[in-house]
């Protein structure tokens, strides 16, 4: 899948793709720029790329692992109630810092459900150094209810922090959300409506 | 659906595409933070180490805040001077350092007054 973002004022296209064995390694290289390496925001999004790394290991030494629409498709026609681990991310050509410019980490419950552990975006898109790209973490969002629409999944959740709850409340439309979220039904087709809409995805 | 979609954006103008990218990320600066979830509670769940570097990051915020919550009472002591007070009788950080007790409508004494406690006086 693809969509589009603002970068610098101009819209420019990103692929959603699977994360590969390779992409660790590329992620693993993410740096913060020097005068934004002390912004909290900027080491968590650090350390998540090493994370994703760890966990990624983790699950595919423990459970099924996708790395693409197919593979996925497939694991679940083997086993119905397979736990199945999904690194999402973002990747486009022309940023100079990473071909990766951002990361979701989630697993497909056993219900057909999908949880998403943690997203993340560059540290230098997270500490707003030039050029300002706009759009990649939310876009990544939608993405991912473009994605569960696709695999006819019902259900979105994960946790919310004190620092990701207004996002949530705000992007889904749901006041008050505290410390977990649900995307589903209307919030889930709208979810879907934006990304096609307002951030021009398509389809592969 | 997605026909009628892929056939409006065919005619959309790069102004047009700006504007909506716009209007759809204008609230990101606002609410989203850059990352979603915790690295600390996600590692601690899955038992994953943390590096050392960021570790050391968290610890260093942690002293920072704790200072802060402990200059917060009266907003003038520094913890350096908080060490030494605390050592003096009846010194706590974030009561008025002297209370005037008055005997009588006459002042006789300077001493530190503990709310809610017996006020001892000096003759």
């Amino acid at each position: 899948m693809s969509f589009q973002v603002l970068v610098g004022g101009k819209p420019r296209p990103v692929q959603l793709v699977f994360a590969t064995v390779r992409d660790m390694r590329v992620i693993g290289n993410w740096r913060a720029p020097a005068s934004v390496s002390g912004q909290a925001a900027v080491r968590d999004s650090i350390e998540f790329a090493r994370l994703a790394g760890k966990r990624h290991r983790h699950y595919v030494q423990s459970i099924p692992t996708a790395e693409s629409f197919a593979e996925f498709q497939a694991i679940i026609a083997k086993n119905a109630k397979a736990e199945v681990a999904l690194l999402l991310m973002v990747r486009a050509t022309w940023f100079r810092r990473s071909e990766i410019l951002a990361l979701a980490q989630c697993r497909r419950t056993y219900c057909h459900h999908l949880v998403l552990e943690f997203l993340s975006t560059h540290p230098a898109i997270v500490g707003k150094i030039e050029p300002l790209v706009k759009g990649v973490g939310k876009g990544l969002l939608f993405g991912l209810a473009e994605l569960a629409g696709r695999l006819d999944m019902k259900l979105i959740w994960g946790e919310a922090t004190e620092f990701s709850a207004p996002f949530y409340s705000s992007v889904l439309e749901t006041p008050g959300i505290e410390d977990h979220f649900f995307v589903r039904d209307k919030t889930l087709e709208h979810c879907r409506w934006v990304f096609l809409e307002q951030f021009f995805g398509e389809l592969d | 659906m997605r026909q009628i979609i892929d056939a409006m954006k065919e005619k959309l103008t790069e102004a047009e595409i700006i504007r909506r990218l716009t209007a759809v990320t204008e609230d990101e600066d606002k609410y989203f933070p850059g990352v979603l979830g915790s690295p600390v509670t996600f590692a601690a769940r899955l038992g994953l180490p943390l590096s050392k570097g960021y570790r050391q990051f968290k610890a260093n915020k942690m002293v920072v805040q704790n200072h802060q919550a402990e200059n917060s009472g009266n907003g003038k002591v520094t913890l350096g001077r908080r060490k030494s007070l605390s050592k003096l009788p009846f010194i706590e950080i974030g009561i008025p350092l002297s209370t005037q007790i008055q005997t009588e409508g006459k002042v006789t004494a300077t001493t530190h007054k503990k709310p809610g406690k017996q006020v001892k006086t000096i003759a």
